[in-house]
């Protein structure tokens, strides 16, 4: 009798270890970040210029250089050991498309995607630079433009058309979106239950033919692209570049069956 | 009940804990291998994974170099943790405070090991259980803008005997105190127990190949030694025949171990330590000083006073090369010990110590490859009487050499040479010692380790060390004492020789 007592304080230790770092703890641990571009971000925006730019490399040389590597091209010392068989890899900034966008699949993105991605990280990725001050957050975006071809720093894309009021997420609007994600073929990568086990799942790559696989929807927490409504309906809009998720542009002139569709995927988190 | 079997059946429970842990680590592994992700406290806090700063835990990668030495703020930045953090009280005098699991972490280790004596002692060659071995508890983050803390607790029952929970390191760190006056990051201000190499290209702390702790006593002299420790030679005191003086007799820190970490190396010590990159990202200094007793027969507090310079050579295309030289100077530090009647008979001078080591690091796409030679130099020791007829080294080296290799997301491999050519006592008086073999006879290991990290932050590993030299028999006025039995009458193993090879499974997790 008291060796299987023994077994179960053993067993119960390891349980109790083992929630510590459980999946659920870790969905309830990561919390959604606020949007970050706000009115007073842009009123600490400083001019681009030379010296901007110049300022901007320094901090990169500080801040970003271990990932992404010397003159952007994601070749840092740390990159290996980030992901080391399968994707994301650190971004080359020289040639590569960009993910985090809202602009339309193939654009540049804003200065304010960058900014925002800058700031706010991607979660297991990429740490946020929040503790970076706003206009030096500003100037590694002009930087980071200036290691692209010549034509990004010029550029001004357009972003896609935007909904100012999401629709409210009633079970009647949850029903469509649920019938979307089915008829769209959401369900193909992401699954049936949108845990990310769909059967084209362990097919995915990337541009660099590395392994992807697709969000799992029930987790909000580790959504690359963020998982408020606004960053849901960015991200189904505009694809991710790149990566394996195309823009669902289809929808474009249909907003609010865009809005379904995020409130279905926000219907599928284990928790808030 | 008598000891025996109360020492029998806490044994017998204990294997039976780590039963029921090991059915739980493997079906929790087996069920949920996919889906589990790393969590510890900074990891949780910046949303990043544990590989942002770990080659794989618990090595530090270039990027946490960094972190660590931004005082736990993102590299290039002075976030003061506020990540994430929430203000209690009013916006103007609120104090910002993280939730707890942003600041706590929790490391266990726990192994089986299988040791391969040449001759037993008390360390013998049975399957030895131990679980845990060590259980760390960490706090450590951001107080404020560029104020920092790190508090580790250990409870390492399998290094002592009545193990109990202890601050093993402890210490407070001011960041960029000069402001970008004299280049960003120039000076950074450290005060508390800490590692004081932590910023060396081979640091003491966070070794893949874990120290296993040695099975001694070093309350007595000469320092009964059933098991020598496993960890990097180089860094170890690499001398016979020293001890802390007189004063420390009967104590655990009486004889210094030959074979364990000391000095620049220790895991910790109590001090200061000034630091930066004045010059840019490529070159870092440190300056430092730790408090220690002196081995005077009245001992006195002395200053040991260190500097280290490393320069990042590159840091390019999946690639980082670092090299870095330190020297370290312990006045007063040891005095020379005989003990030819059963008493300790001790040197007329206390010995001066110094240190010197340089280090390199080289990491490419998913190899770590680093390695250190460090040299030791003592005063030349002098007794009065028969004991001046004893024969001592001043000199001592080591090294070490580990290469690292990520063979996929989940395995990793590694090897480990260690050398060690020690000094101290070379032989006893002629009276005492009529044969040849000599006392600080040389020591060389290599270790191999194998690892699978199911998440990234727990891994399970399997290693094997094996003693390069072979076996040489101590002088027989030093093979009774310790192992005192007369069966040993003709001279017992020396301690560097005497382990023929261990090897170890178990598992290293944090959370």
């Amino acid at each position: 009798m008291k060796t299987i007592k023994h077994i179960v304080q053993g067993l119960a230790i390891t349980v109790i270890c083992i929630g510590l770092y459980s999946p659920q703890a870790l969905a309830q641990d990561l919390k959604i970040k606020p949007m970050s571009i706000k009115i007073a971000q842009y009123n600490e925006r400083p001019p681009v210029n030379a010296q901007t730019i110049a300022d901007g490399r320094r901090i990169y040389q500080r801040a970003c250089v271990q990932c992404h590597g010397n003159n952007g091209t994601g070749k840092g010392p740390v990159a290996f050991f980030l992901s080391r068989d399968t994707g994301p890899h650190p971004r080359d900034f020289t040639f590569e498309p960009y993910k985090f966008r809202s602009t339309e699949s193939g654009e540049l993105p804003l200065d304010e995607d960058l900014f925002r991605t800058i700031t706010r990280g991607i979660v297991g990725f990429m740490p946020g630079f929040v503790g970076l001050d706003v206009p030096d957050r500003w100037k590694l975006v002009y930087y980071i433009k200036s290691l692209a071809p010549e034509d990004f720093e010029d550029a001004q894309p357009e972003p896609i058309k935007w909904v100012g009021t999401p629709v409210l997420p009633t079970a009647m609007s949850v029903r469509r979106g649920y019938d979307l994600y089915q008829s769209a073929g959401c369900w193909e990568c992401h699954g049936g239950g949108g845990k990310g086990d769909g059967e084209k799942a362990p097919e995915l790559k990337d541009d660099r033919n590395l392994p992807l696989p697709p969000a799992d929807l029930t987790m909000p927490g580790s959504f690359k692209a963020g998982s408020r409504p606004e960053d849901l309906y960015r991200t189904i809009l505009s694809g991710l570049d790149g990566g394996a998720m195309p823009s669902h542009d289809r929808f474009k002139d249909h907003e609010e069956d865009i809005w379904d569709l995020v409130n279905y995927i926000r219907s599928l988190a284990v928790s808030d | 009940m008598n000891e025996q079997l109360r020492h029998s059946i806490q044994l017998r429970q204990i294997r039976l804990y780590m039963l029921g842990l090991f059915i739980g680590v493997v079906a929790t592994i087996t069920v949920d291998m996919r889906s589990a992700e790393a969590v510890p406290a900074f990891a949780r806090k910046y949303d990043a994974t544990c590989n942002q700063c770990h080659t794989r835990q618990p090595r530090l990668n270039v990027y946490g170099q960094q972190f660590m030495e931004n005082g736990y703020q993102l590299p290039g930045t002075q976030d003061g943790g506020t990540t994430e953090k929430h203000l209690l009280g009013t916006p103007l005098d609120g104090i910002r405070l993280g939730d707890i699991n942003n600041f706590m972490a929790v490391r266990l280790r726990g192994e089986v090991l299988k040791a391969d004596f040449r001759e037993e002692t008390e360390a013998t060659n049975d399957v030895d259980i131990v679980f845990p071995s060590v259980i760390n508890l960490f706090f450590a983050g951001t107080a404020t803008k560029n104020i920092s803390f790190f508090l580790e607790g250990e409870y390492a029952p399998g290094e002592h005997e009545g193990a109990a929970f202890e601050f093993e390191r402890a210490m407070l760190i001011f960041s960029n105190l000069a402001g970008d006056s004299l280049g960003y990051q120039s000076l950074n201000f450290k005060i508390g127990s800490f590692d004081p190499s932590s910023m060396y290209s081979f640091p003491t702390h966070r070794q893949q190949l874990n120290p296993i702790s040695p099975d001694a006593h070093t309350d007595d002299f000469p320092p009964e030694i059933n098991r020598i420790p496993i960890l990097p030679l180089a860094f170890s005191s690499k001398m016979f025949g020293l001890t802390n003086g007189p004063e420390s007799e009967g104590g655990e820190d009486f004889s210094i171990l030959p074979f364990e970490p000391y000095l620049f190396n220790s895991p910790a010590e109590t001090g200061v330590t000034i630091y930066g990159r004045p010059f840019g990202q490529r070159f870092l200094y440190q300056i430092g000083a730790t408090q220690q007793e002196t081995a005077e027969d009245e001992p006195d507090t002395r200053w040991d006073s260190y500097v280290m310079l490393r320069y990042d050579v590159l840091q390019g295309d999946y690639s980082a090369l670092q090299v870095s030289g330190f020297y370290y100077a312990a006045p007063n530090a040891a005095r020379a010990t005989l003990n030819p009647a059963g008493e300790p008979i001790f040197s007329t001078n206390t010995l001066d110590w110094n240190r010197w080591g340089v280090g390199v690091r080289w990491q490419y796409k998913y190899f770590d490859v680093y390695g250190t030679v460090i040299w030791d130099e003592i005063d030349e020791p002098s007794f009065d009487g028969m004991a001046s007829m004893s024969e001592w080294d001043t000199k001592a080296m080591g090294v070490s050499l580990e290469a690292d290799w990520l063979v996929s997301s989940k395995w990793f491999v590694g090897v480990r040479y260690d050398f060690m050519d020690p000094g101290g006592l070379k032989k006893l008086p002629p009276a005492l010692q009529k044969e040849d073999p000599i006392i600080n006879q040389k020591a060389s290991f290599i270790g191999l380790i194998g690892k699978y990290y199911p998440t990234p932050n727990i891994g399970l590993y399997a290693r094997v060390h094996v003693n390069l030299k072979g076996s040489v028999k101590l002088p027989e006025a030093l093979s009774g004492g310790g192992h005192g039995d007369e069966e040993h009458h003709g001279g017992v193993q020396h301690p560097a020789r005497n382990l023929k090879s261990m090897f170890t499974i178990g598992v290293d997790m944090a959370f």
